[in-house]
């Protein structure tokens, strides 16, 4: 009895993890598919769709790096009448305020809202919500103090929305401080493989591409009706993603519009910053699988893959799951199929790092990018997929924890920003 | 939120001070002393691939993996997990690589030779079944758990060195024609 029980389960564990590589294989493939067509954005002239835009930027103690996005919001090719940017200074401790307020006496469409040590720090969501009350505009665009977009991605993201079904548009996330050291290369993979293949496919398949909280837009009426951001949810990109598409509004994705990010430079700080990532896709599961499931706006296949996006930062701790149980299995009952599904065991650990980006994915998105060294750290990955096993569990068990005591998680569990990757940019 | 006092304060911080002008503040914002005014990021991949379409070569090196398949399994005898790890490299590696840019007969060799790194490696784990079946079954069994392990990490190694190579061959053509 335990052995079959075991067999079922063994089973069900790498149908989850096949379900994964098949979904990621197909993404794959669908992007070398559609890479000879250069899909775009025409922003070179001609007539463009240019709605008003507002510039979120919460910042809580973002001294290192709040300048130098703030000069480059000067430096944005869309029409500064059209233009306001809203810096949230949450309860900064450091000089954040005062350089946001230096640039707001510079430029009339920067403004700052400064929220006190008493009322700051509640999250990021909650500072957005507050930024969004002294909006004006139709468009409301979001990015983190770390990011500095081109010049252009204004333009690039807005003509989306030209599209009144179109409800959000996300931008392509670059690292830019990549060559300080191996957390950063890494980090760099995860996100070609993410953005390049992962949120392409997504964008070419007409699935759900996910709105990454930063360098994405949203439009104003449907945020408002919304009711903003979730405060409760540490994860409060992929929840909007998911509110939008319930609510019958698609989220684009554009690959041409590019935002340069400063990544985690220490294992310490990417165990925080995907503790986070994981605890709050996970209440985004809790909160939204039966609601996709039942949804009349989503088709057959975006309700596959929205429940897929939901799962998968359990992945981690699934094929952990599986690796233990097929162990056991290893000694009670090795069967010639369990062989077959055994050997699939060490591919999802290739997997699980990033949005669930294998091996494949990651070197076909680093080949699209034109890049050659990059290729040489792929088997490295496994690494990250090991650190991803206890963060992830610990994600689970600091969820079940907060549920079960009615506790709420952390939320302004920030990563720290050093302003390393400053000297990336240059002339 | 709504017990969350807030105020737009363009006005109420003095942010200068007397020994410092407004640039010095600017700058030192920017993190360096001599940030130049126009700023652009200078090691972001610019040149995106463009692929062409190759039903050709798809069609060439899917019979070359079977072949390949063939030939390793019937007359060498592979077991079940090397040859379930063959053909998921061959299946990968066609269905992936071959529609990348690059010449036909560098890719078929990159396959032949994944086939042949991929055969040696199961004749070299072969060896060590061979070697460590005398040290006990505790080692034996360690052994036997970790073996997929041992067949993936080819497969992820030589996929990215195909890549590479494959990457940097296409940069060159490129650079050749443009030079042309």
């Amino acid at each position: 009895m335990l052995v079959e029980t075991l067999e079922l389960f063994f089973m069900i564990l790498t149908g989850m993890i096949l379900a994964y590589l098949v979904r990621h294989y197909v993404f794959t493939l669908t992007v070398i598919k559609n890479a000879h067509r250069q899909k775009g954005v025409d922003t070179s002239g001609g007539v463009c769709y240019q709605p008003t835009v507002s510039v979120l930027i919460p910042a809580r103690n973002e001294g290192n790096v709040i300048g130098t996005i703030l000069h480059r919001m000067t430096e944005l090719t869309y029409p500064k009448d059209k233009l306001q940017v809203i810096v949230i200074d949450d309860g900064s401790r450091d000089d954040t305020g005062k350089v946001a307020e230096q640039h707001a006496k510079a430029f009339n469409y920067i403004d700052v809202l400064k929220r006190d040590q008493n009322h700051g720090g509640q999250g990021k969501s909650a500072a957005l919500n507050a930024g969004v009350k002294l909006a004006k505009n139709d468009i409301i665009l979001c990015f983190d103090a770390d990011y500095y977009p081109q010049r252009d991605i204004i333009d690039k993201l807005v003509a989306k929305f030209s599209d009144p079904k179109v409800g959000a548009v996300q931008a392509r996330i670059t690292v830019l401080n990549e060559p300080i050291n191996m957390v950063t290369r890494l980090v760099a993979l995860e996100r070609t493989g993410g953005y390049r293949v992962d949120q392409q496919a997504r964008e070419e398949l007409g699935l759900i591409p996910q709105f990454g909280g930063t360098a994405g837009a949203v439009r104003r009426s449907l945020l408002e009706q919304l009711g903003g951001w979730d405060e409760s949810i540490l994860a409060e990109d992929t929840d909007l993603t998911f509110r939008v598409c319930l609510a019958g509004y698609k989220v684009r994705y554009v690959n041409d519009a590019e935002c340069y990010e400063e990544a985690v430079e220490s294992w310490r700080a990417y165990w925080k910053q995907r503790h986070r990532w994981a605890a709050g896709h996970m209440q985004c599961f809790f909160k939204h699988w039966l609601r996709v499931l039942r949804s009349n706006n989503l088709g057959f296949k975006e309700k596959i893959d929205g429940l897929l996006l939901l799962g998968v930062y359990f992945m981690p701790v699934l094929a952990l799951l599986s690796w233990i149980v097929g162990i056991s299995l290893f000694f009670l009952k090795p069967l010639d199929w369990f062989r077959m599904l055994w050997a699939l065991m060490p591919v999802s650990f290739y997997s699980c790092v990033g949005n669930f980006a294998p091996f494949f994915e990651v070197g076909i998105g680093v080949y699209l990018d034109g890049r050659t060294r990059a290729q040489w750290l792929v088997p490295l990955l496994v690494f990250t997929f090991l650190y991803n096993i206890p963060i992830c569990s610990k994600a689970f068990a600091d969820l079940i924890s907060s549920k079960l005591l009615g506790a709420r998680l952390d939320s302004w569990n920030k990563t720290a920003h050093s302003g390393n990757g400053n000297s990336y940019i240059m002339n | 939120m709504a017990d969350v006092t807030e105020s737009k304060i363009k006005t109420s911080m003095a942010i200068r001070s007397a020994s410092e002008s407004g640039s010095d503040l600017m700058r030192k914002a920017m993190n360096t002393s001599n940030m130049p005014t126009t700023l652009r990021p200078c090691h972001i991949a610019k040149n995106t691939q463009a692929l062409k379409p190759t039903l050709l070569h798809l069609i060439v090196g899917l019979m070359i993996a079977v072949f390949a398949s063939y030939l390793t399994v019937i007359f060498f005898g592979v077991n079940s997990e090397s040859t379930f790890m063959l053909v998921f490299f061959n299946l990968l590696f066609v269905s992936l690589t071959f529609s990348l840019n690059g010449g036909l007969i560098e890719k078929s060799l990159l396959l032949i030779l994944g086939n042949i790194v991929g055969f040696l490696w199961n004749y070299i784990l072969r060896s060590i079944t061979f070697i460590v079946a005398d040290w006990g079954d505790s080692f034996n069994t360690v052994y036997l758990i970790l073996k997929p392990f041992a067949n993936l990490v080819w497969i992820v190694s030589f996929w990215s060195i195909s890549l590479a190579a494959l990457s940097s061959s296409s940069k060159n053509s490129k650079q050749e024609a443009s030079s042309c």
